[in-house]
């Protein structure tokens, strides 16, 4: 089963902000134990190392507060004053205990570097509580940054998610109902026949009745059998022979194994519509509409010519382009719609499917 | 009432002569199944009406109006809907819809009937009852030439004053003025012809002219040559 684009999450996803906190911990980690040890050269390492312990058990203990609370799921006005508050504790708890931890593990630089602050404010000084608060700061302001990140391509996803859920709705809508003007034509052409030919008038009831069984049920189901669908378009086909008599010959082939194979209701019917309309219709001569079936490899592939040439408009007609649109939302680029002319005066629009069991 | 029936489908065709046996005055004179054996059996049979389908084959049915000089009653059949009619801009004009029901079919000849005109022999001069169809943009009329005061030339073109409607027709003032009855229209000038039903009042204009105020207050001059012309034959 291919991928579907169901799996796109519609919740916050938890396992990118897990990547993002991650990220910012390595990052940190790295520039953090850089600066330590270049500043606590010729001094203790085992300062810079309870510092770097200290900041790492502080800021996880910050981030699950955040997780816990559901900081996250807040307003920016609501995020940014909790997370640079709590940042601004934590660059101070995280300073004073560094500073402490500085002045009782390493007796030399650091210390010498602090000693114009001894009568002030005891080990504490100024300037490296400063830094301290200002990485604590750098840090809430990149965490909170990269959730806005994170937030905004979540609800680009949530926006595409429901134009996509919106246009599937609006070509269920489509794909439900029979063309009225094929309704109405077929009609008239079984009303003349009722007194012409009533066994072809009761056939063509039943193929109409079958037809419009057949679509009522696609509004309903993602998937029908190929069989079904190979049925309905024969009927579609055999009721348009009525009304275009000797301007429309249908040849059918089915190659390959076909049983069990399931496809998106009226697929195959849309390719034989446009055929109809635009290679047997506009013309007084008529030809012949193939449709060719085969199952290769798992490929099912669903083959449409006609007579006709190709305008410069390509395949631009809205029953391919709500085709394509629905392929693509069902199977990706797994599934190619393709129309093309042979130059002779025949198109063919081709299908290939991957090949669906129930 | 002699009927044309005109549909590339031959079951549309025999439905529509089934419909009409129920009304004896009507007289189903040909069948046409595209616009080219249409306008044949038009020249070749005058029908009063036409029956006649928009969609032909790759052709539509105001391809066959747009090549008649002057058509007669015009009934569409079609399969669309109102609202795709539309589309079409013959809202106005009078259709029917497949498949066709006989009461609907009854209301439409009748109202053919109350003015059914046949379209006259191809060579017969157009009078004040023939009409044109003609397209104003993507708007469809028909054209009653008794309604035209004024037709001008405009180019290759000739533009008719119908109402509010300004159409234009793929014709030559000159084609269109040997087409039409001289006894209800005249050439005043090099570039207009007038509807002489339309002339409110006549004044003499210096040097041998005239001037004519059409009704509606539209005022048109007579060249020196054409007005002698329209006094030798009308006495004005």
């Amino acid at each position: 089963m291919p991928e579907h684009p169901d799996r796109l999450p519609l919740t916050p996803d938890a396992s990118a902000d897990r990547r993002l906190y991650v990220a910012l911990q390595a990052t940190f980690g790295v520039a953090l134990a850089a600066v330590l040890l270049i500043l606590s050269m010729g001094g203790s390492r085992p300062a810079a190392i309870v510092s770097m312990v200290l900041w790492f058990a502080l800021t996880r203990a910050l981030y699950r507060v955040a997780r816990r609370g559901r900081w996250f799921d807040e307003d920016a006005g609501a995020l940014w004053p909790r997370l640079l508050g709590a940042g601004l504790v934590l660059g101070v708890v995280w300073g004073y205990a560094s500073l402490v931890a500085y002045a009782h593990l390493d007796g030399t630089a650091l210390r010498e570097a602090l000693r114009p602050f001894d009568g002030f404010l005891g080990v504490l000084s100024a300037y490296a509580l400063v830094f301290h608060v200002f990485v604590a700061l750098l840090w809430t302001t990149l965490l909170a940054a990269g959730h806005f990140v994170l937030r905004y391509r979540r609800a680009e996803v949530i926006a595409l998610r429901l134009a996509v859920e919106a246009k599937d709705a609006e070509l269920r809508a489509l794909r439900a109902q029979v063309h009225p003007h094929f309704l109405f034509n077929a009609l008239n052409a079984v009303r003349a026949l009722i007194d012409e030919d009533p066994a072809r008038a009761r056939d063509a009831v039943t193929r109409l009745s079958r037809l419009l069984r057949h679509t009522l049920r696609a509004s309903e189901q993602p998937r029908v059998p190929l069989a079904d669908e190979l049925d309905a378009t024969r009927d579609y086909l055999a009721l348009e022979a009525v009304r275009f008599e000797e301007r429309l010959r249908v040849t059918v082939r089915v190659e390959g194994e076909t049983e069990g194979v399931n496809v998106p209701p009226l697929v195959l019917l849309t390719l034989a519509e446009n055929a109809v309309k635009h290679g047997i219709a506009p013309s007084a001569a008529g030809g012949e509409v193939a449709l060719v079936v085969t199952n290769v490899g798992g490929v099912l592939r669903l083959a449409v010519t006609s007579p006709g040439v190709l305008g410069p408009d390509t395949g631009g007609g809205l029953g391919l382009r709500n085709t394509r649109a629905r392929l693509a939302l069902d199977y990706g680029p797994a599934a190619t719609l393709h129309v093309g002319d042979d130059g002779a005066g025949a198109v063919t629009s081709e299908l290939r499917l991957p090949i669906l069991t129930p | 009432m002699r009927a044309l029936l005109v549909d590339d489908e031959r079951l549309a065709r025999a439905e529509l002569r089934r419909l009409l046996a129920a009304h004896p005055d009507v007289d189903v004179a040909g069948e046409a199944a595209t616009v080219d054996e249409a306008a044949r059996a038009v020249a070749a049979l005058g029908p009063d009406l036409i029956l006649l389908d928009v969609q032909l084959a790759g052709e539509t049915g105001f391809d066959l109006l747009d090549r008649l000089d002057a058509v007669p009653t015009v009934v569409f059949v079609t399969a669309f809907d109102r609202y795709a009619l539309r589309a079409f801009e013959v809202a106005a004009l009078d259709y029917l819809l497949k498949p066709v029901d006989p009461a609907r079919l009854a209301d439409a000849l009748a109202r053919a009937r109350l003015r059914a005109v046949p379209a006259p022999p191809p060579d017969a001069p157009l009078g004040p009852d023939d009409r044109m169809f003609v397209r104003d943009g993507d708007l469809c009329l028909f054209v009653r030439l008794g309604d035209v005061p004024l037709i001008e030339a405009v180019g290759n073109y000739v533009r008719l004053h119908a109402g509010a409607a300004r159409p234009l027709l793929l014709r030559t003032l000159a084609a269109l003025e040997a087409r039409l009855d001289a006894r209800h229209f005249a050439r005043v000038n090099r570039s207009q012809i007038v509807g002489l039903a339309h002339i409110e009042r006549v004044a003499p204009w210096p040097g041998g002219g005239l001037v004519l105020t059409l009704r509606g207050g539209a005022r048109v001059e007579v060249s020196r040559r054409q007005a002698q012309r329209l006094r030798d034959a009308r006495g004005l």
